[in-house]
């Protein structure tokens, strides 16, 4: 591990990773703050950029657009009670009370240094867990993989959020099924192509991340009418951004105890920030009891900081799944997923051996991330926040831009952007109908590897089913996806109850 | 009706799929191997089905978020707006480049969203474009078609 770390500290920390961690971590606040945009969608535009970057540069870039946006997101939810990202919903519940009674400055603050702490402390989980998660996850063959894609599949619709289950599952199959477009891996013959050469290779996962998270997004700010025209944005003076003795007191047990639940939450496959925001709030709302002062929803330090550093420590937690399985535990780390194998890497074990220094040097620049949010963009905070008053309708324009040339960029085919839009028109049609887009963009991704070590495992077992039994670690995970399948059953049964 | 919308698009995405499914040719070699180049196709489908199914009957706790779209027909005219401008970027990208082509887009962009200040729909385009092309070449390295347009031979 000790060697690793080196070679993570000397990849991390040239001058050119370095202004990557800076650019990630500035982007990312920038594009996080924007209502409507969140980490995906900050992290799916970044992607044609990095294809002109080495590997490590494009995940460190990655990894700072993804906490920057995090960071973001807890902006625009204390100044104007709008989530940049739903990761950081729960912080209207108490940062806007705060900044509506004169404390925008010390909302900030709290925010920023729980955000700071779960983000070290999620760094430090990744820094120890994913070496020896690595290390077991070298000894799997295809049954375990299959098993373990299975899981990862499962776990991620069942997670998809209230009413939305079945739903979850509807989309990893579709996901699933834009995998099977292009050449069989059996017969060797192209398959769904309709005869079409440019769908040989199968669809780009560019154009349907871009899509999806990010020309839907514009099409569905517009048409939820969610623009705003930057007037109604305060913003908060530099002066204001300091903690007392006091206010480090009150919240340093909340934040001690989220950052490490927070962690755990995000190595959950499927799991991530969001439900660890939401779950540390309620945990700190019960355990400070109903006699807190302030009460919770009126501007209480400990509900800012509880949400705050579970999510950043969450999002540090689903780069443990994603490093070292290969299986991303969320949307944001599903688009990463896709940009790596784009880069000619497959996350996973391998990754640790074949590529040490991505693995180490994205786990090293996670604590230079976190510490530049800190020292940078939070002095920057008021500042940044002006850029809140640049009306959507000249900020939408441009994001669409950054679509439009990142799609074209990659294949140089004009083609391309019309496919992009009527994927778009279908994403928008399902998110209207209340589908949840992440399993589809992991089912696209994971689809075809599942596939392939099914076959592998079917071979290997002569056409018997006998490898999801008689492999301990391949039986222990196909029972782990039990009861992520049996959920919505029983949800379904208690609720017809 | 509304409540079953759901539904109903899952299955008829997964019959016209499972339709396609059928037309993959399979080689009399492998067609008594276990797995196929339809089987996974058909295995999706028919969970899709499924799911479909299930969906049809839909519980009090179903979410429809089409309640949330914005009743001012403007915007459905600025969403489809938008969606034009991407599909005449993806035409004229060919023959003007791409710095003219995203100053174009840009520039209809900002009308289509109601944009009308003169300065702004002047300036944004120019300097975003310039931006994004310093980027691309400049600090990225990539080379930029300049369009067929303005390279053709007369």
């Amino acid at each position: 591990m000790f060697e690793g770390l080196l070679i993570g500290v000397e990849t991390a920390f040239t001058p050119f990773n370095i202004l990557m961690v800076m650019l990630g971590c500035f982007t990312g606040t920038f594009i996080g703050m924007l209502p409507g945009l969140g980490p995906a969608t900050a992290v799916a535009l970044m992607i044609p950029m990095t294809y002109s970057l080495d590997p490590s540069a494009a995940l460190i870039l990655m990894a700072g657009v993804y906490y920057g946006a995090a960071f973001g997101g807890s902006t625009s939810s204390i100044l104007i009670n709008t989530p940049g990202c739903s990761s950081s919903v729960v912080t209207t519940f108490d940062g806007f009370p705060m900044a509506q009674q004169g404390m925008a400055g010390k909302a900030l603050a709290i925010a920023a240094w729980a955000s700071f702490a779960g983000g070290i402390v999620g760094a430090v989980g990744l820094l120890v867990a994913s070496p020896l998660l690595a290390q077991l996850a070298l000894t799997f063959q295809s049954p375990e993989y299959f098993a373990m894609m299975a899981m990862g599949l499962a776990a991620v619709a069942s997670l998809s959020g209230e009413g939305q289950v079945l739903r979850g599952y509807a989309m990893a199959i579709v996901g699933m099924m834009l995998a099977t477009v292009g050449t069989d891996g059996i017969s060797g013959l192209p398959r769904l192509t309709f005869g079409r050469l440019e769908l040989v290779d199968g669809l780009s996962f560019l154009l349907i991340a871009m899509a999806t998270y990010a020309l839907a997004e514009v099409v569905l700010v517009i048409l939820q009418d969610r623009m705003n025209d930057g007037d109604h944005i305060r913003s908060t003076r530099a002066r204001d951004l300091r903690l007392s003795r006091q206010d480090v007191r009150d919240i340093a047990a909340p934040v001690a105890r989220h950052s490490i639940t927070g962690f755990l939450i995000g190595v959950l496959p499927g799991a991530g920030a969001t439900v660890a925001s939401f779950l540390s709030y309620a945990m700190e709302k019960k355990l400070a009891g109903p006699n807190a002062v302030p009460a919770f929803g009126e501007g209480n330090p400990r509900g800012v900081a509880a949400p705050e550093c579970a999510n950043n420590a969450a999002s540090t937690g689903s780069f443990v799944p994603l490093l070292t399985l290969g299986i991303p535990g969320s949307g944001t780390t599903a688009i990463m997923l896709g940009a790596l194998i784009a880069h000619g890497l497959q996350p996973g074990p391998r990754l640790y051996v074949e590529h040490p220094e991505v693995f180490w040097s994205v786990i090293v620049s996670m604590f230079l991330g976190n510490l530049m949010l800190l020292v940078i963009n939070l002095p920057m905070i008021p500042w940044l926040a002006r850029l809140l008053r640049i009306p959507q309708s000249i900020l939408m324009p441009i994001v669409l831009l950054f679509c439009l040339l990142g799609v074209y960029l990659v294949s140089f085919d004009p083609t391309d952007v019309t496919v992009m839009v009527i994927v778009a028109v279908f994403a928008v049609g399902l998110r209207l109908l209340d589908f949840p887009l992440a399993p589809l963009l992991l089912g696209f991704i994971l689809g075809g590897f599942l596939e392939e070590n099914l076959q592998r495992s079917l071979i290997l077992y002569d056409g018997g089913w006998q490898f999801l039994w008689e492999r301990p670690a391949a039986l222990v995970m196909s029972i782990m996806t039990v009861p992520f399948l049996m959920w919505p059953m029983s949800a379904r049964i208690r609720r017809g109850r | 009706m509304t409540a079953r919308l759901p539904g109903l698009v899952v299955l008829v995405i997964a019959g016209l799929y499972g339709w396609q499914a059928l037309q993959i040719p399979v080689f009399a070699a492998d067609a008594r191997e276990a797995m196929t180049a339809q089987t996974m196709p058909l295995v999706l489908a028919a969970a899709l089905s499924i799911i479909g199914v299930i969906l049809l009957f839909p519980q009090k706790s179903g979410v429809l978020l089409v309640s949330t779209l914005s009743a001012d027909y403007r915007r459905w005219w600025q969403a489809f707006g938008l969606l034009t401008v991407c599909i005449v970027f993806g035409l004229v990208i060919g023959p003007l480049g791409v710095l003219p082509a995203s100053a174009l887009a840009l520039f209809a962009s900002l009308l289509v969203l109601g944009v009308r200040h003169r300065p702004t729909l002047l300036w944004v385009p120019l300097l975003v474009s310039a931006a994004l092309w310093a980027l691309l070449v400049g600090l990225l390295g990539l080379y930029l078609d300049p369009g067929s347009l303005w390279t053709a031979d007369v």
